[in-house]
Order: C-alpha cells, then structure tokens, then sequence
C-alpha cells in the first residue's frame, strides 16, 4: 500500500530553485532513503512535506487522501513525525515526561505520571527501543536522545518518520542500534524517509532510494539492484574519484603541546590529565565517542576554559592566560562543532563570513581601512577554492544547506594557513565530493607543514587521515597509537574504555580466531 | 535589526532594484502610509479636510522658516540616536542615553562657566569635557556587565534615573541665589556656538543685501548653527567606521552573533565597552551642542522634555541601527513636530496630532515587524504541544544564535 506520493513538487527561493518538481513515493513498511549532494533539496523537501515550508507548487497524498499543510500541527495530524539533527528536549524532565509532554495522559488537566511512564515503557518495548524511561535525559548519550525523538513521534502515531541526517551525531555502534530500531519499525508497518549523505548506510538499511541533483530527481532505485557507484554517478553526474594522498614527509617541531591538562566543566571533571603532541606536517585523530571530553579539551585549546592544572603550548609559546584572539596570532585556528552557533553569524553574508579573521591584515586592511572590494574578493575566492554553492557572496550564510553552511566555516579557517588547526568534525553534514575535496585540503596542508587535532566521532575519518590517534575515553587518553597499528574493533575497545594492553591482546585473539576486520 | 552591508550587496545593481522594491512595500513605509489613512479618518470625523491639513503640515514644516526648523530639531534627533547606534549595532541595547546626553550637557556648561572666555579653543574644551564625562557614564554599565553580570539593557536605564537626580542637584549647586528658575547661569556670549553664518559678519551682511528676507538660504544660514554640521560629519564618520575600520566591523560581527565572535578571536567585552564609551561620549557631545548652541544653559528638566534621548530609540529601530536610516527617521520624526505646531498655528488643531501620528508610526512598524512573530510564536507553541518540543523564548529585540526562525538547518 501507498503511504505517501508527492507530486511536482517545487519550491523556488531567489535566485535558486530548491525543489524544480520533485515527485515520490514511498510504501507502507518502507525505508526509503533521499540522497543528495549538498543543496539538492532534500531538506526542503522534508520541510514542505512537514509543513514547515509551504510548496510553490504540487500535491501531497497521505494514506490515499490529497492533503496541504499549513503547518507541522497539520502535518503530525496526518500521521506524520520528523526527527531534526538538533533535538529539542527538557533536559530536567525524564524520559517519559518528555516523550507525553503536550499530550499527557491524564484527566482534568492533571499529568498522570505513572500512566505516562507505563505507556512510554511499552511503546519502546514494542518498537525495540531501548531508553532509560525514568531518567532525566540531562546527562543520556545523543543515541540515547534520538531515540527519545522517535518514540515522541511515535507516540503521536506518526505512521510515516522522518529522518534528516540522523546518523550526523552518531558514533558507529550507535548508527547500527538506530538502523535496528528503524527495521523493527518497517516490520511495524511504519514507512521511513532517511537522509543521509553515506551510501553504506543507504545500502545497509533502505529499500528503496531517491537521489536527488540540483532539486530535480535523477534516479529512484532498488537498493537490492543497484550499487553505491551508481547511485553516486547519479548523485553527481560523474565518478566521483577519490584522490591520493599525498606523500608524507617526517614531522617537524611540535606545534601544539598539551601537558598534563585537566578542565572542569560544571563542577565536573571533563578532560582528565591529557597529555599529547601535534607537530608541524602531521595530523593527530582524536577517537571517542561524542561527550568523553573532546569538545572540552578543544575548548580549552581554544582559550575558552580555564585549565585546573596542566598547560598548553602553541608554536612554542606557553598560552596560559592567553584569550583566543592572541592564541590565533600565535597560529593557532578551528573549526568548531556547531556551524550555526559558534560557526558563523547566520545573518550575516558570506563577505562577512569569510573575511572574519582575515580582517586586522593586509589585504583586507590597509592602511587601518577595511578593503570592501578586496573582502568581497576574498570570499569569492574561498568560495571558488572550496566549491561552496552559493549564489553569491552577499547572501545570508544562514539560508544555505547545511553542508554549504560547514564548507564555509572550512574555508574560513583552512584559508589562514596557519601552523594549527583544530578541526572538529570537519566534514559532519557534508556530501561526499564535499569530504573528498575536504580530506584533499587537509591533507595539502599538513603537506604544507600544517598541524592538525582532528577531532571526529567517524572512525573511518580519523584512520584515513591521522598519522597518530589519540583515543579518549571519560576525560583520559586511553592511548596514543601510530594509525598503521591501528584498526577499527582497536579502536573500538578502546573507545568503550578497556586499557590499551587489554584491547591489543583482546583483538589479536579474535584476529586469530577469524579474519581481521580493518 | 542591524544592518549588513557589504561592497557585494551595493555593486548588484539587482540587489540595489530589488532594495528599492523593499523599501517601498516594506514595513516602515507601509507603516506610515497606515498612520496617515488612519489619522485622515480622524480628521474627517472632526470635520476637516485630511488632504488640507496634510498639505499645511508639509507646508510648515518643508518650506521656508519651518524647514530650517526642522532641521535645526533634527540636530539633537538624529545625532543621539548615532550615538546609540554605536551599541546597538553590537548587540548592546545602551538605554541610558537619557543620561549621557545629560550628563554632557551638564559637563560643558560647568566647563563653559568656568573658562574665561576664549572662543573657539573654549568652545572646543566644553564639548570635550561633554564628550569625556558621557563617555565616562555610558561606559558604566558595560564595566557592571563585564565584571559582575548584571545586563546593560537594566542598567543602563536605571543610570538614567541617577544621572537626573544627580545633574539635578548639581544644578541647584550652581544656580545663581537671585534667579528664579532652576537654572545654571547663562555662559559667556563667547563660548557660544554660532550660527553658519552669522547675520552680524561680513558674509552674513552680505547675504543679507543680497537675498531676500525669506530666502531658505538666508534663514538657514542664520538660523543653523554649526552643530548641524557636526552632525552631518559624524553621520559620515559612523558610515566610515561601520564600513572601514577593523573596530566597526568586529562590533557588527558580535552583534550578529556574540558566541561566534569569542570564537573567532574578538575580544567581546572589549567591544562592549568601546561601543559605549563611543555611545556615551557621543551622546555627551550632543548634550554639549545643545546647551552651548542652543539653550546657553541648563534648565532643570530641560533636556528631559524634550524627548530626545528616548525617541533616538525609535528612530534607531526605526532605521534599523543604519546612520542613513537614522537620519531619514529622525528628520521625519522632526517634520511631523514642526509641522504639529504649524498645523495649531492654522487650523487650531492641538500639534498632539504630529505626536499621535508618529505613535502610531511606531505602533504599526512594531505591529508589522510583531504579527510574524506572534503568529510564528503561536505556531511554534502549537507545535510544541503537539509534538512536545521545547519553545525557545527569544526575545524579538536581541536575536540569539538560537533563533532558527531566520536561519534554517541542514
Ligand atoms: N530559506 C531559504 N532561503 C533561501 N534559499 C534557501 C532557503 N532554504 C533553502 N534554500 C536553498 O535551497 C537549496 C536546497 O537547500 P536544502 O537545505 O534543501 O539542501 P539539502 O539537500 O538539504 O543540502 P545538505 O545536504 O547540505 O543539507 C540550497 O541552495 C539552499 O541555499
Ligand atoms: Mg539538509
């Protein structure tokens, strides 16, 4: 049976057309997944068909019935649910509580708790869902969040699930859980759209998949009959190469020194005597999964929390003290987590953007005058180089894709060629072509002699890139290891905190049982 | 609210057509359309002819003598609300120019009445002292906020209500024991400031001969003095540091988006005590204009009733914190009182009619700019009861890296 059909659907905003008459259909028990390179239109897709977006044109047909949202209430109505990257929960209120909140079981107004609870416990049961349903989801893992998401949804009686970019946050183990969930969820009888910018994922878990290439669809296929070259040969309209890496020459001076530093974050311990090296034409990985203390040791680095002990050198100079504009004349740049918050100024065009940083020197100051020309140079130049899709350089940053938003973020920081980068899942969010072209900028600039602390939650990422990597694990680096020892169910040890001894004799044992899996 | 220009957005002759169909289909404009209908209703009611009394207002207040009123009210008008837009434009809503302005003021007619009388360097010394002391005030709260916490936004407003008490006592410090109002003395003819060209100089007197008695030339060359330029200088000052200089690009930068700033290497609080230090010492330079080119000394209340400071907060929200906006809001803020008065002259209507006009400007700009986000706002809850969402209450006046009503995720 049908689910959903969209037809001609279209959406046109000045000066690009997001969705030129998209149709679709998914099945009931479907899990059919939207791919696309960055900008294709698949989010404004899944906003018109929540109601956030209103179309231009085309219809919507849910369960058979011709339907027109005027906003996501309509929508939800309709037996539909929606999944964002950002989620929106209570922190203080448990599980439960935040699943029914706004539509609570109870009578007269008053909220029957130990209803809510029951119920939430079963419907999680039901679906597979594992979720500490009395817990205050304050301190819960983002895989843990995702699924309360879901079973918000659910409990709505969301019949057809959105999905956009949800693997975007999650570690490897956590992806697998939620492919899990989502089969469990097809066996319900529940359809699934699913964004993602991974053709594994596509492979490993749709039925059926929709690529889309400048808001227009280029292919819907069977996933059982085709091949991740395929579909991106229609993503792209071309083969998608993966460049070599460039030849490694030996380090040179340690550029970045972190001895011995431990950062409280509220009261807690977040980064616990780390203690490790990044020097000049090499990249050091940071492996962990999300909340073991990254972003703090990065914020740290950054000037942004003060240490409790231990002190950092960046190019030789202790930064003790140090606030972030002088830590960057000292060489040091990043790439931050969140594009939207520390990112960028959304608002703001991407002259403005890009010239951020750039703006204290020659050439864009001259003479103590800002060079209007030369910054609006300046980001035509970045955006050429990094292949950003924009219309032009005066257009508000916060209107892009979100791939085209981090590319811009990218561009601005790599552009310095500075000695340090710290860069924090670079390439979250973006298309492949995007992640190839971002590795071929890494890689050129520790080529360079640049020094790099990647920071990503994706494995694959961290061994293609890295010369060491640095495993962390509740605030502590569990070890740092050449990436040519290391391998994924390693690291993956690792990662779940077992000792670097342990993890090494472990995994030689089941490499001896079975064959490797690198 | 703040304005973003680039050298790209100005070159796109596409971009230039499509502000121009903005700017007259947008809010302010359409805004002001709605408040005349709707006071033309008004005047039909009480018997008057709107078209009669619309082309009185415009009348009194764009030609001859009016004109040059105007513009002389625009002086005080337009030039504190540059003062503001220096914080406002870095995200830091400075409420105290109330006090600054007075504070200024007060500051230059101490200094007026203490120097001996030595012209153009006196003249010079006062405003500068105006300029120190608004400074000094403005940048009070951003040292409380800085260090303690405590917003500017409250405190700044609160300084006001100190900055008149105090200026207030200061003035019956100084109030000579004979006089009868509650007044500074009078400064030195000396350290007034004068008019462009006054009628007692050669050139004045030439002019005179020349023109005739009701030329807009000669009125205006008499009746201006030289803080209308001033003000025109510093209108083109702040265009250049907003454009040009490292500073005016760093505060736009935190004010779009403070957290991004501190990441990129802007030293925040830097910024917030630079754009009220300018704030306040620009708005204390106001003060000093005022007494030294128009009043001669300080009345008690003076400053306060004339409504200045507070309507440079309209008008810099009006203009949405662009120096030209400010000028063209002032100018028109300052039309519709000159043309008040002519219309009491006239048709013996009471000039509240320019102020229930301009209220009404302001109500419908609000409304304007309020109904998407009140409906956007209800949706937004609607929503969140229906999915169980959190709302995310942002405040409209200071938008939060948060606010993801105007920026879209990917
Ligand atoms: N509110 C808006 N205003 C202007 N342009 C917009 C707006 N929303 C989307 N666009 C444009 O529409 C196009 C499609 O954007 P969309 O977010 O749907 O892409 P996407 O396929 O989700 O990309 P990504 O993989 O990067 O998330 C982009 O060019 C984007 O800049
Ligand atoms: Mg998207």
């Amino acid at each position: 049976m049908r689910a959903l059909e969209l037809s001609g659907i279209t959406k046109r905003y000045p000066k690009v057309v997001a969705n030129g008459g998209i149709s679709l259909a998914v099945e009931q028990g479907e899990i059919h997944a939207l791919i696309g390179e960055n900008g294709a239109g698949k989010s404004t897709l899944v906003s018109i068909l929540y109601g956030f977006v209103q179309p231009d044109e085309g219809t919507i047909v849910v369960g058979g019935e011709r339907r027109s949202f005027k906003d996501p209430t309509d929508a939800i109505a309709a037996g539909l649910g929606m999944v964002f990257q950002n989620f929106n929960l209570f922190p203080e209120l448990t599980v439960a509580e935040n699943v029914v909140f706004g539509a609570e079981p109870g009578r007269l107004g008053l909220v029957d708790r130990r209803a809510a609870a029951a119920e939430v416990g079963d419907l999680a049961e039901r679906y597979g869902l594992q979720v500490p349903v009395g817990e205050r989801v304050e301190h819960l893992p983002v895989g843990v969040l995702q699924r309360v998401e879901i079973l918000k949804s659910l409990y709505r009686d969301a019949r057809i699930l959105i999905l956009d970019e949800p693997t975007g946050v999650l570690t490897p183990q956590e992806s697998e859980g939620l492919f899990e969930v989502m089969r469990s969820l097809r066996a319900a009888g529940k359809s699934i759209i699913f964004i993602t910018h991974k053709l594994d994922e596509v492979m490993a878990v749709a039925d059926r998949v929709t690529v889309l290439r400048d808001g227009r669809v280029t292919a819907s296929l069977v996933t059982a009959e085709t091949s991740p070259r395929e579909i991106s040969r229609h993503m792209t309209g071309r083969d998608v190469e993966l460049s070599q890496r460039l030849a490694r020459s030996a380090p040179g001076a340690p550029v970045l020194e972190v001895e011995g530093v431990t950062v409280e974050v509220d009261g807690r311990t977040a980064v616990d005597d780390v203690s490790l090296s990044v020097r000049a034409g090499e990249i050091v990985g940071i492996a962990g999964v999300a909340g073991n203390g990254q972003d703090a040791l990065a914020a740290a680095i950054g000037g942004h929390h003060p240490l409790r002990s231990g002190r950092i050198r960046i190019a030789g100079t202790d930064v003790d003290g140090a606030d972030n504009r002088r830590r960057r004349d000292l060489g040091f740049t990043h790439i931050p987590e969140d594009r939207h918050v520390t990112g960028s100024a959304p608002l703001g065009d991407a002259v403005l953007n890009l010239a951020v940083g750039y703006h204290r020197r020659s050439p864009l100051r001259e003479r103590g005058l800002l060079q209007p020309k030369r910054m609006v140079e300046h980001a035509e130049r970045l955006i050429r180089r990094f292949g950003v899709r924009i219309a032009g350089p005066a257009v508000a940053v916060g209107t892009l894709s979100g791939g085209n938003l981090q590319k811009i973020v990218v561009a601005r920081e790599l552009g310095h060629d500075a000695p340090l980068l710290v860069a924090e899942q670079p390439t979250r969010g973006v298309d492949i072509g995007a992640i190839e072209s971002i590795h071929g900028e890494l890689d050129e600039y520790r080529a360079r002699g640049g020094a790099v602390l990647l920071v990503s939650s994706e494995l694959s990422e961290v061994l293609n890139l890295s010369d060491r990597i640095a495993v962390m694990f509740e605030g502590r680096v569990m070890a740092v290891i050449p990436s040519a020892e290391a391998t994924v169910p390693l690291l993956g040890l690792m990662m779940a905190g077992v000792p670097y001894e342990t993890a090494l004799a472990e995994e030689a044992a089941s490499a001896a049982e079975g064959g490797t899996a690198r | 609210m703040t304005a973003v220009t680039t050298a790209a957005r100005r070159r796109d002759p596409a971009v230039l057509g499509r502000r121009v169909l903005a700017a007259l289909t947008g809010t302010v404009t359409v805004s002001i359309l709605g408040a005349l209908v709707a006071v033309g209703v008004l005047l039909v009611a009480i018997g008057q002819n709107p078209f009669a009394v619309y082309g009185t207002l415009l009348e009194g207040s764009l030609t001859g003598r009016g004109l040059v009123t105007t513009l002389q009210r625009s002086v005080p008008l337009v030039g504190l609300s540059i003062a503001l837009i220096y914080s406002f434009r870095a995200g830091v809503f400075n409420l105290g120019g109330q006090g600054q302005f007075l504070v200024g003021g007060l500051a230059s007619v101490v200094t007026a009445l203490a120097l001996p009388g030595t012209g153009v360097l006196g003249i010079l010394a006062a405003c500068a002292a105006g300029v120190v002391a608004g400074a000094a005030w403005g940048t009070v709260p951003g040292v409380i906020q800085v260090t303690l916490g405590p917003p500017v936004l409250v405190t700044s407003l609160l300084l006001n209500y100190i900055g008149i008490a105090g200026v207030s006592y200061v003035i019956s410090l100084l109030k000579p024991p004979s006089a009868s109002d509650q007044a500074t003395p009078t400064i030195s003819e000396d350290l007034q400031i004068s008019a462009l060209v006054p009628a007692r100089s050669p050139l004045g007197e030439a002019m005179g001969q020349a023109l005739e008695r009701n030329d807009v030339l000669l009125l205006a060359a008499r009746g201006l003095n030289w803080s209308f330029v001033v003000v025109i200088l510093l209108v083109i000052a702040t265009i250049l540091f907003n454009r040009r200089t490292a500073t005016g690009f760093e505060a736009g930068v935190t004010g779009l988006n403070g957290a991004f700033a501190r990441n990129v290497g802007i030293r925040s609080s830097r910024v917030v005590l630079t754009s009220l230090a300018i704030s306040g010492g620009l708005a204390g330079l106001i003060g000093a204009l005022v007494v030294l080119g128009t009043n001669f000394r300080l009345l008690d209340g003076q400053f306060e009733a004339t409504g200045y400071a507070m309507t440079a907060i309209l008008v810099v929200l009006l203009g949405r914190s662009s120096p030209i906006g400010a000028v063209l809001a002032g100018f028109f803020f300052s039309m519709l009182q000159v043309g008040g008065e002519e219309l009491n002259r006239t048709f013996a209507l009471s000039p509240a009619i320019a102020s229930i006009i301009q209220a009404l400007v302001i109500f419908l700009v609000v409304l304007r700019l309020g109904i998407p986000y009140v409906t956007q706002r209800l949706r937004r809850r609607a929503e969140a009861a229906a999915t169980g969402e959190r709302i995310e209450e942002v405040p409209d006046a200071a938008p939060t890296p948060r606010d993801t009503t105007t920026v879209k995720e990917g």
